[in-house]
């Protein structure tokens, strides 16, 4: 069997590539990820074979994905049952096919979701981190646009998804004594658990320590909070100012830090600057976790005003938003969006809190 | 032999089913929706409230049918509950039908401009050839279990989804 001679075609009606696309059997994976890196040159047979096996499969995911999945909510289930419940109130509105969109009453939820990780900050990255990353080598840094993301695996079996507008970087030796990456923007990390190898996610306010488990880091340096969620497992967050403290997370825990003292949460911390918050991620009631729900090509809009949701979809779409009316940036949406168009996702939102909207090149206009 | 460790309140029982028919279920939900996350979202429920009842659970002879028809079921009370999408997919129908590989696999499809791509490719396949693909691809079969279901040589099966596959490149270049 000569897989060099290999086309797309033939790949694809290779059992052993299926199993790897599927990603049910550990073996095939191994070996067609070992050779997908030992022969650059058949990238683009794969990359075709393994897009049209996405397509005509439905963009399914591994069994053992759904089952962690599934094991996560029943757990937040159980736990929620014990809870008195909250009122939900929903109505479904829906525009196209694929389109979802509805309005709910306060929603809050205790959550259960593998390591989810959020962080932002204000300012801009500081000059260490700027003078760290200069001396990495240019394949170690990993980049997205803005209206881009991307999938990238590490060496050691790490898996990070890059939200827009992302950069992240190794840090030198990598996988060696420690795993360390630089970031700035947001990713969702599924660690290769290896505890004799700590995996550490450094920003600009925090620095999250894992020891094998899946989460999210986001620090955006337009956001003005730096927030992590755990999902399942544990990390540590150690705050980066002078005082060092750290929190462990429990399972279903975020840990926010803000920089002005806008805080709302009820467990405040720390009563000084950054203020530091530790309270429950969110749960829609189609148990989609609002941490995290970009990963899967959601966007999910938590109670959110215009003006809040502002960088989210600029970042999102490429665009620019320009409030011809105040009055709009103060109009509230709760959505669940799929990988939908500006225009799309823009009709979803009239339909919660009518507004008129007018899209000129990558600058959309917003009135009442 | 699950659905009785299930009864007993052995949750490792659940999850070991979940492993053995949750792709079978979602295709299978898939096929009346047209909608991966919808039809996840309502497998994941059904195990829940299997869970939630597991101590006044009915004897089940074949697990598997059950779960099939209680998933269908799930799906229609969700087209019930939602007129707009019943609307939209499944026009002037009354009751749910299976759609064809052709009208749910474009309709998962995330981006536009994929969709139409690949309905124009399909459209170029012969009935066989869509059948063949979506065993392979969608249900995930072996060529020898293709070969059996659709009554043709291993062969045969094989190379009917080459040639099938070689018109889907060109088409979706």
């Amino acid at each position: 069997m000569d897989y060099n001679q290999y086309t797309s075609v033939d790949f694809l009606t290779d059992e052993s590539f299926l199993s790897y696309c599927a990603g049910n059997d550990e073996e095939h994976v191994k070996f067609w990820q070992n050779y997908t890196t030992e022969h650059p040159e058949k990238e683009q047979e794969l990359s075709e074979a393994m897009l049209m096996y996405k397509q005509l499969s439905g963009h399914k995911r591994p069994v053992e994905t759904e089952l962690a999945n599934f094991k996560q909510l029943i757990q937040t289930r159980l736990s929620v049952l014990e809870q008195p419940v909250p009122e939900l109130s929903e109505s479904y509105v829906s525009g196209s096919g694929q389109f979802k969109m509805y309005k709910m009453a306060a929603l809050v939820m205790l959550v259960v979701l593998i390591g989810s990780f959020f962080v932002w900050k204000r300012s801009s990255p500081s000059n260490s981190l700027n003078a760290e990353q200069a001396t990495l080598l240019s394949k170690n840094v990993f980049t997205t646009e803005k209206a881009q993301r991307k999938k990238i695996t590490f060496e050691d079996g790490t898996t990070v998804s890059l939200n827009a507008d992302t950069k992240i970087s190794l840090r030198k030796g990598y996988n060696k004594n420690t795993r360390e990456v630089d970031l700035i923007g947001e990713a969702f990390f599924e660690v290769e658990h290896n505890p004799a190898v700590p995996f550490i996610v450094h920003t600009a306010k925090l620095d999250v320590k894992v020891l094998g488990t899946k989460f999210n880091v986001s620090a955006y340096p337009d956001e003005r909070r730096t927030e992590a969620s755990l999902i399942i497992g544990s990390i540590q967050a150690s705050l980066n100012d002078k005082s060092h403290r750290h929190f462990v997370l429990k399972p279903s825990e975020k840990i926010t830090v803000e920089e002005d003292q806008m805080a709302t949460a009820k467990q405040v911390l720390a009563k000084d600057i950054p203020k530091v918050l530790v309270s429950n991620v969110h749960l829609t009631n189609r148990n989609v976790v609002v941490e995290t729900a970009w990963v899967n090509n959601g966007l999910e809009i938590n109670n959110e005003t215009f003006i809040e949701l502002q960088q989210k979809l600029e970042r999102e779409y490429g665009v620019t938003l320009a409030f011809k009316d105040d009055e709009v940036k103060k109009y509230k949406f709760t959505a669940t969006l799929k990988n939908e168009p500006i225009n799309e996702v823009l009709k979803a939102m009239q339909t919660v809190n009518y507004f008129n909207y007018k899209i000129k090149g990558n600058t959309v206009q917003l009135s009442k | 032999m699950q659905w009785n460790g299930i009864k007993e309140g052995n949750i490792s029982s659940l999850f070991r089913l979940y492993e053995l028919l949750f792709t079978h279920l979602l295709n299978f939900g898939i096929k009346y929706s047209a909608d991966v996350d919808l039809s996840r979202d309502l497998v994941n429920e059904m195990f829940m409230e299997i869970w939630d009842k597991h101590h006044t659970l009915p004897e089940v002879e074949n697990v598997q049918s059950y779960l099939l028809s209680y998933v269908k079921r799930k799906v229609a009370r969700h087209y019930y509950h939602d007129e707009l999408r019943q609307k939209a997919i499944h026009t002037q129908q009354d009751e749910l039908h299976e759609l064809s590989y052709e009208e749910f696999i474009v309709n998962i499809q995330s981006e536009q401009h994929l969709r139409s791509r690949l309905k124009t490719a399909l459209q170029k396949l012969t009935p066989k050839q869509k059948e063949l693909v979506q065993l392979k691809f969608f249900d995930d079969l072996s060529y020898v279990e293709i070969a059996e279901r659709a009554s043709l040589t291993v062969k045969t099966a094989y190379n009917t989804i080459y040639d099938a596959l070689k018109i889907l490149k060109k088409e979706m270049k």
